[in-house]
């Protein structure tokens, strides 16, 4: 759990501004969790695109379906 | 050439904004690079040369990271972006500092000095360097074409309103300013009042409140008393952020003027709560660089397989690794601010803060009555800042101490009564306001209570009286240079 809050709820228009305690620094635990989780790996080019929510859902949907 | 200086206002600016206007659209981007150049060229003399061929050079480094994206030979070509513009960097303005380090070493080898004088800091190197190497970066990872038009990207990276101190502007912020620029009223009108806004921060206050917090940082450590040194620096911690929010105002709003839409670089820092929410208002463009071009590729770099295994099944709840990045980004946030070990340590110390909030204060704080997280950060900048101006880390440590309570010996002879005075005041009272979002919230309630419909009216009068209150002010006072202009 990155932002140790079980109640947490996403939508995928929200960004980092929109959750407490989501910083630079969880940034990285949340990316390398994710990675973990789906056994995926982004770029570093991929790292900083992602502007909300939603343009990371679509980046893991791709690499899914990619494999 | 400063934006308060009578040349630029009554002589630059309105040639300038008369000829851009007045020439055809498609020879309007040409006029402002030929102004911007002609601006650099005037403070800077021949280092325009440099200003030039940092141009050319990462205009070339955009084409080939665009060229090599996929290709093993892109990340060289990041790598020599990087190097290259850091290295101009470092020679002009780190080289002295490094040399004499070095000496310290080949003093106690008995070995020949290095003999190196103090180069020039040609303006605004700091900024555009940075500026560059996020605009190769941009290309590289896909986020941005490269700019095909060498006069547009010489505009893009020469434009006069942010050249001297920033904002660090990113391609993509102004990229369709720098394709279309139709006269849009409304845009400027707004640039003009925020224009005179930021000259009225630096001239009335930040310049003000200057004058006494110079005196008492000149005052040698053992003559400062206790009180006169928290005056000193809760004077500079407003002077400083009038100063540079007064700056980034003014070119936002030259910005404006001239059809270019730059992002805010400060959101009312002073009312952060905790030092991690501070640099989220301070020096935006410049905290973004840092995050987006070293804090995020390094603290990605330092995972291990091992670590990333540990994170994703929850075993390894503290990210120690990104703390240790936040420490060295800072670090080097400090250095960027100077050569100078008051920098550095500046840095470290905002490094070490960052890194405590991080790993359990933040959580702390969030229970803490808001006054007392207000309190906590005051307290962390405003010490923070004594490290910052003073000339050394040793002098910063005296002043620091005097602010505790122990004085120096000959510490009666400088009374507090000395230093204020009713103009003082004023400054301080204004610049308190001013600080916080009272007088914007004031202006809002303002404009949609009953009396609207003299909103407009109220706001040309407080406009104009800004206007013609700097005036006074510059008519009789000397030269003094944006804190920020000098990094």
């Amino acid at each position: 759990m990155v932002f140790d809050d079980a109640d947490i709820s996403i939508r995928p228009d929200m960004t980092a501004n929109d959750v407490d305690g989501w910083d630079s620094l969880s940034h990285v635990n949340l990316i390398i969790a994710v990675e973990g989780r789906f056994g995926i790996r982004f770029s570093q080019k991929e790292l900083l695109t992602f502007k909300n929510v939603g343009d990371l859902l679509n980046c893991i949907d791709k690499k899914l379906s990619e494999r | 050439m400063l934006f308060s200086s009578p040349i630029f206002l009554f002589l630059f600016l309105p040639i300038v904004l008369a000829g851009y206007w007045l020439v055809g659209s498609r020879l309007r981007g040409l006029f402002l690079l030929g102004s911007s150049i002609f601006f650099y060229a005037w403070g800077e003399g021949r280092y325009v040369v440099l200003l030039l061929v940092s141009i050319a050079v990462n205009y070339c480094f955009g084409l080939l990271a665009a060229r090599f994206r996929n290709s093993s030979l892109g990340r060289i070509v990041i790598w020599i972006a990087i190097f290259a513009n850091l290295g101009a960097l470092a020679w002009y303005k780190y080289a002295a500092f490094f040399a004499s380090n070095i000496n310290l070493f080949l003093i106690s080898l008995g070995a020949p000095l290095l003999k190196l004088q103090n180069q020039h800091l040609p303006l605004g190197i700091s900024f555009f360097t940075f500026q560059a190497i996020a605009y190769v970066v941009d290309v590289y990872r896909e986020e941005i074409s490269p700019q095909k038009g060498v006069a547009r990207f010489a505009l893009f990276m020469a434009l006069f309103p942010k050249l001297a101190a920033g904002p660090i502007i990113r391609f993509d912020e102004v990229a369709d300013d720098l394709h279309g620029r139709k006269p849009d009223l409304e845009l400027f009108v707004s640039g003009v009042r925020r224009f005179v806004i930021g000259l009225g921060k630096k001239v009335l206050i930040a310049d003000t409140i200057a004058k006494t917090s110079d005196q008492i940082f000149a005052i040698p450590g053992h003559g400062l008393t206790t009180a006169v040194a928290w005056l000193g620096i809760v004077c500079y911690t407003l002077q400083l952020y009038f100063d540079f929010s007064g700056y980034s105002d003014m070119a936002i709003g030259l910005g404006r003027m001239f059809g270019f839409r730059i992002r805010e670089n400060f959101n009312y820092p002073y009312i952060a709560r905790s030092l991690t929410d501070f640099w989220r208002r301070w020096h935006i463009s410049l905290s973004t660089w840092f995050r987006d071009y070293l804090f995020i590729p390094l603290s990605y770099a330092l995972m291990t397989e091992t670590i990333r295994r540990k994170i994703a099944e929850g075993r390894y709840k503290t990210n120690y690794r990104s703390v240790l990045s936040i420490f060295v980004v800072f670090t080097l946030c400090g250095l960027w601010h100077g050569a100078g070990y008051g920098f550095i340590a500046w840095g470290m110390m905002h490094g070490v803060i960052l890194g405590i909030e991080s790993l359990w204060l933040g959580k702390t704080m969030k229970k803490w009555a808001i006054p007392l997280q207000h309190a906590y950060l005051l307290m962390v900048i405003t010490l923070s800042w004594v490290l910052f101006r003073s000339p050394g880390v040793k002098s910063a440590a005296t002043y620091v101490k005097t602010m505790a309570g122990f004085a120096g010996s000959a510490g009666s002879q400088h009374s507090l009564a000395l230093y204020t005075n009713t103009e003082l005041l004023l400054a301080l009272f204004a610049a308190i306001i001013g600080t916080t979002p009272f007088a914007a919230s004031i202006a809002g309630k303002f404009n949609n209570g009953r009396l609207r419909r003299f909103a407009p009216f109220a706001e040309m009068v407080f406009i104009v009286l800004v206007v013609l209150a700097s005036f006074a002010s510059l008519a009789s006072s000397t030269f003094s240079p944006f804190i920020y202009q000098q990094f």
